[in-house]
């Protein structure tokens, strides 16, 4: 199911995106605070389909080089107020419907982790 | 009855304000480019000179609202118009008739725009409007400016440091019994608005209107009306000092963390 939150995020198909989550749900994307603005929190499919026709036209969620963890997971480039990040998104909650309830985007130490001295 | 000043009310927002201050049985009186009570071109020093002196004349005794809509938008594409006539053409017309809202308790609502959330607010020039207010020197600073470069973050800016001006005033004005307040509107449907082309068109419903959601229009200019004259009126008496948006919920859906 993350395969089709990313396509929809990467076609700009806002509509086909807010369809994937149920009524009742929520969007929480922690990566804003890493620079330095407030996170995203929008709670409902209509705010979420708003919310994503605002940030997909103006081009401000671009993803780029998704590597699928599981069917509910995914870490990514991602470029938010031009700063390149590394993110991973998780489908946390799904209803009886096969609707997303809850979809979180958080920061990810990711790939730095290889880079860093194994303390022994 | 009361006596209120509108600059703007010619038509639009203004007007409709107009409209409903004296369906309350109010007199107005209008300031506006042509087709007013007063005519006065508020983007120049002499035109502001024009319309306070020719204010201060018709409200000798006081006046129970100065209500400051006139302005121009970016799409006029003009930088320095869009500050003279945004911040100075108001922040002045305030401050020459302040004496006169004084001897009525009279109070003050003035046009923000809820873009000043959406972070295109050129901070140095709103520091300079607020903290100098050298329209000659500012002015200088956008001779020569690509117009489709700077008009948005001029309109902005002028609308940022109109709201900052109006919330550093604020308790001084009201401990001597005068409120004054912002009103921030949204995307509003104008003339302009029906002739934009598909994708300018496109770019104003990504900035949605939840109050109309899936209906793709813009708010009626009656909407932020509604929003003024309330601020101008005694249902406002506690209100003092505060921005208030008339946007359908654009900025909430956009910056639900910005709660103060």
């Amino acid at each position: 199911m993350i395969r089709e939150v990313i396509k929809t995020i990467k076609d700009g198909d806002y509509k086909g995106l807010a369809a994937l989550f149920s009524v009742r749900s929520n969007y929480s994307d922690f990566m804003p605070n890493t620079i330095g603005r407030n996170d995203y929190h929008i709670y409902g499919r209509k705010s979420i389909e708003m919310f994503f026709q605002n940030k997909l036209f103006f081009h401000e969620m671009v993803i780029t080089n998704v590597e699928y963890e599981s069917e509910t997971s995914a870490n990514y480039l991602a470029v938010y107020n031009g700063e390149n990040l590394h993110a991973q998104m998780r489908i946390e909650n799904i209803d009886n419907k096969g609707k997303i309830k809850r979809l979180v985007v958080r920061p990810t130490a990711g790939e730095f982790a290889k880079y860093v001295n194994p303390i022994d | 009855m009361g006596l209120y000043a509108i600059t703007g009310a010619s038509g639009g927002i203004g007007g409709k304000a107009a409209e409903m201050i004296r369906a309350a049985g109010h007199t107005v009186i209008n300031i506006d480019i042509k087709d007013a009570d007063i005519n006065a071109n508020l983007a120049t020093p002499e035109g502001r000179k024009k319309a306070i002196e020719e204010l201060r004349a018709m409200a000798s005794e006081g006046l129970d609202a100065m209500i400051c809509v006139a302005g121009v938008s970016a799409m006029c594409g003009k930088p320095k118009l869009i500050i003279s006539v945004n911040y100075f053409g108001t922040v002045e017309l305030v401050e020459g008739v302040y004496d006169l809202l004084r001897k009525k308790h009279g109070c003050v609502v003035v046009t923000a725009s809820n873009t000043i959330s959406q972070g295109a607010a050129r901070m140095d020039i709103v520091d300079l409007l607020n903290n100098t207010s050298d329209e000659k020197r500012i002015l200088s600073l956008l001779e020569g400016k690509d117009p489709a470069a700077y008009s948005h973050a001029m309109y902005v800016s002028s609308k940022y440091a109109l709201s900052r001006w109006m919330r550093r005033s604020s308790p001084g004005y009201a401990a001597e019994g005068v409120r004054i307040n912002a009103i921030a509107p949204g995307n509003v449907a104008t003339p302009m608005t029906a002739d934009l082309t598909p994708h300018a068109w496109e770019a104003c419903l990504a900035l949605p209107i939840p109050t109309l959601y899936h209906q793709k229009k813009l708010m009626d200019p009656e909407d932020i009306s509604k929003g003024i004259v309330f601020l101008a009126s005694d249902m406002a008496s506690g209100v003092n000092g505060i921005i208030l948006f008339v946007d359908g919920g654009t900025d909430a859906l956009l910056n639900s963390e910005k709660v103060y």
